[in-house]
């Protein structure tokens, strides 16, 4: 906590002693979803301030801050601290550092990358926004070669899982593990949970090299799920009645990885890029049943064109979705398209996700409007469908229609 | 980038060692010479414009860009470029090394450099008008073949006839000022032969060596009636860049 609070008047000292000496911008973004399943519109409101600051050609600061409002979240007004570092750019011939509260991305693919594992991702998935991580204390040092090929390390501390709000979480795992105690009779009325994460340190390497028509890296991941697993389940009687103990922990993970971009082989105007991820999980048990235990493979596997009518297409191949591990990893397909109109403001887009498994599906249709080069609407409609229990039914409280308001400045 | 763009194709034509048609009293590889001999000697330049979208109803969009290019000992050359306003597309940056060998986009949305394909160069770039190529500057100078077809009183007409498997014109008109030796205008057909995007010169800047800087550019598609005007406000030459500059490295770096 301290830290944290520490980490922010850094940030605030940051943007208010510099405001003219460096690079200063920001967005204020309103987003609003109206779920069709709950019947209920939530607003939430997001400042985000980035500041840039050069002391030298090779030495800069960077802090961005975001100010976060929202009428759905048990903590209505955040303020995260997402990214705080220092940057040194060949300070040290062919090496860049960075340090300080660090954003990572690993991975060729937009969305998904099961390579992607040093930085949480909030509890909820969004379908018509891109993913916005946390920051997390941790060096990065890059070694150049030469122009081509590069190392890479990356070291955290300590682990960082996602985070969840606790009354999300407390609702979750109630609902998950009522029905299995009524089975047998005991009604449980409360919940306790503990979180035992993990304090080792989280690292990995990668070795990076541009081919003639495309670029290639492989990877070492030493870390942890960002998610919790059960670890312990205890029920103990209260006054108030039966209370069920629940032990969280986070399951270490070693993550062999492959990714890829470059010429589709014979599709003359395609881009393919591509993350492959072997995954070897420390076994994990619960109540006797093994949650997780052999090495596994995720992978997103997908391919850009832009057609002579500018209509833009991604389709994907999605080998374990954001929430599959182990042997639950199932097929996916994906295709993301937007048609850019000439001489118009408007911009039509679709994302359409199908489980191969059992045919679930999520699509979000939707249009942003430019109304300056600095103020676009964007309108989404997401849909889900697949019973409550398939691969992306589950995803249901996804369902509604969204708008968002973005100013930059 | 267009100024760049227009040396690099000069440049390329003195090198050809093609056909040359006597139409007059100068050769067409004397005319490429001479404008070789006009164009600023540099092998690194950095340039801060303003990039100008005009549609079709003449509404006006502008963006400011900062680059830097590089001439390679084997003539290629590779630049760097990145928009500094308007905000949606601040830090926007395209790398493309060695005449468009590879190209780079970066997009701090995503905080990592996509590589564009190859065969995905004619595609628009960040709704330029101009395509990955055009902004690459990848026109290949292998056998291109030139002829001067007509001398009037105030210009050379040059036709180039770019030859290869991944050409996109299937021929390139240059009209040259005869008397400062620059093209004012630059005509490209493609290969049906249809007229499809013009280049113009509008206003230069001639040194005390008699050097010749374009310092506006208009570029017009004329399939899409879409306009693209650059105007360069500031322009180095010969700026110190290390060897590593033009890299994925340099990409994700905030501050040029």
């Amino acid at each position: 906590m301290k830290k944290n609070i520490f980490l922010v008047i850094f940030i605030i000292l940051l943007f208010s002693a510099s405001a003219n000496a460096g690079d200063f911008s920001g967005s204020l973004t309103y987003s609003g979803q109206y779920s069709l399943s709950e019947q209920k519109l939530s607003n939430t409101l997001n400042l985000d301030l980035n500041y840039i600051h050069s002391f030298t050609d090779e030495v800069f600061a960077e802090g961005d801050l975001v100010l976060k409002y929202s009428d759905r979240s048990f903590m209505p007004f955040t303020i995260i601290p997402k990214e705080i570092y220092l940057g040194a750019y060949d300070l040290i011939p062919q090496v860049d550092i960075r340090a300080g509260k660090l954003i990572v991305n690993w991975g060729s693919a937009d969305i998904l990358s099961p390579l992607d594992n040093f930085n949480p991702l909030p509890p909820r998935m969004s379908f018509t926004t891109i993913p916005q991580k946390n920051g997390v204390l941790a060096s990065d040092i890059t070694y150049y070669f030469n122009d081509i090929t590069y190392l890479q390390a990356i070291v955290l501390p300590s682990f960082v899982p996602s985070y969840m709000p606790e009354k999300y979480e407390e609702q979750m795992y109630l609902s998950m593990f009522t029905p299995q105690f009524q089975a047998q009779g005991i009604e449980i009325s409360s919940i306790n949970i503990t979180h035992n994460t993990p304090e080792n340190p989280v690292w990995g390497i990668k070795l990076g090299r541009s081919f003639t028509s495309f670029d290639a890296a492989i990877s070492y991941y030493n870390g942890y799920y960002l998610n919790a697993y059960p670890e312990s389940i205890q029920v103990v009687p209260e006054p108030s009645g039966m209370s069920l103990d629940l032990g969280l922990g986070y399951p270490k993970k070693d993550v062999l990885g492959l990714e890829f971009q470059g010429d589709f082989p014979g599709i003359e105007g395609a881009t393919l890029r591509g993350d492959l991820a072997y995954i070897i999980p420390q076994t994990w048990q619960v109540q006797g049943e093994d949650m997780l235990k052999d090495s596994y493979l995720k992978a997103v596997i997908g391919a850009d064109y832009t057609t002579s009518f500018d209509l833009y297409l991604n389709i994907g191949f999605i080998w374990g979705f954001a929430f599959e591990e182990g042997d639950q990893c199932s097929p996916y397909i994906s295709l993301n398209a937007r048609k850019d109109f000439e001489d118009s403001k408007f911009t039509p887009n679709y994302l359409g996700i199908i489980s191969l498994q059992d045919r679930s599906m999520i699509n979000s249709i939707g249009a942003s409007y430019d109304f300056t080069d600095n103020f676009s609407i964007t309108l989404s409609y997401v849909s889900v469908s697949g019973d409550q229990t398939s691969k992306l039914g589950q995803l249901r409280s996804a369902e509604g229609l969204y708008l968002m308001g973005e100013w930059s400045f | 980038m267009k100024l760049r763009f227009k040396i690099f194709i000069f440049t390329i034509f003195v090198l050809l060692l093609s056909i040359n048609v006597i139409v007059s009293a100068i050769t067409v590889d004397e005319i490429m010479d001479k404008m070789e001999e006009k164009a600023p000697d540099f092998t690194t330049q950095k340039t801060i414009s303003e990039m100008i979208l005009i549609d079709q109803k003449g509404k006006e969009e502008v963006r400011e860009m900062i680059m830097f290019s590089r001439k390679g000992e084997d003539e290629k050359t590779s630049t760097l470029m990145r928009f500094l306003s308007p905000k949606s597309v601040k830090g926007v940056t395209l790398l493309n090394i060695d005449d468009g060998e590879k190209i780079y986009l970066y997009m701090p949305a995503y905080d990592k450099p996509r590589r564009i394909a190859g065969s995905s160069k004619q595609e628009e770039f960040m709704g330029t008008g101009l395509s990955y190529e055009d902004m690459s500057m990848d026109y290949k100078d292998k056998d291109y073949e030139k002829k001067l077809l007509e001398e009037t009183d105030s210009e050379y007409i040059v036709k180039i006839m770019p030859s290869g498997e991944d050409v996109s014109y299937k021929k390139i008109i240059l009209h040259i000022d005869k008397e400062k030796f620059y093209a004012k205008k630059v005509e490209f057909y493609n290969t049906n032969e249809n007229l499809t995007k013009t280049l113009e010169i509008n206003k230069i800047r001639i040194d005390e060596n008699g050097k010749i800087t374009p310092l506006e550019i208009e570029f017009t598609d004329i399939e899409k009636n879409k306009k693209t005007k650059i105007v360069i406000k500031e322009i180095e030459y010969n700026i110190e860049l290390s060897s590593g500059f033009f890299s994925i490295r340099t990409l994700k770096k905030p501050t040029l």
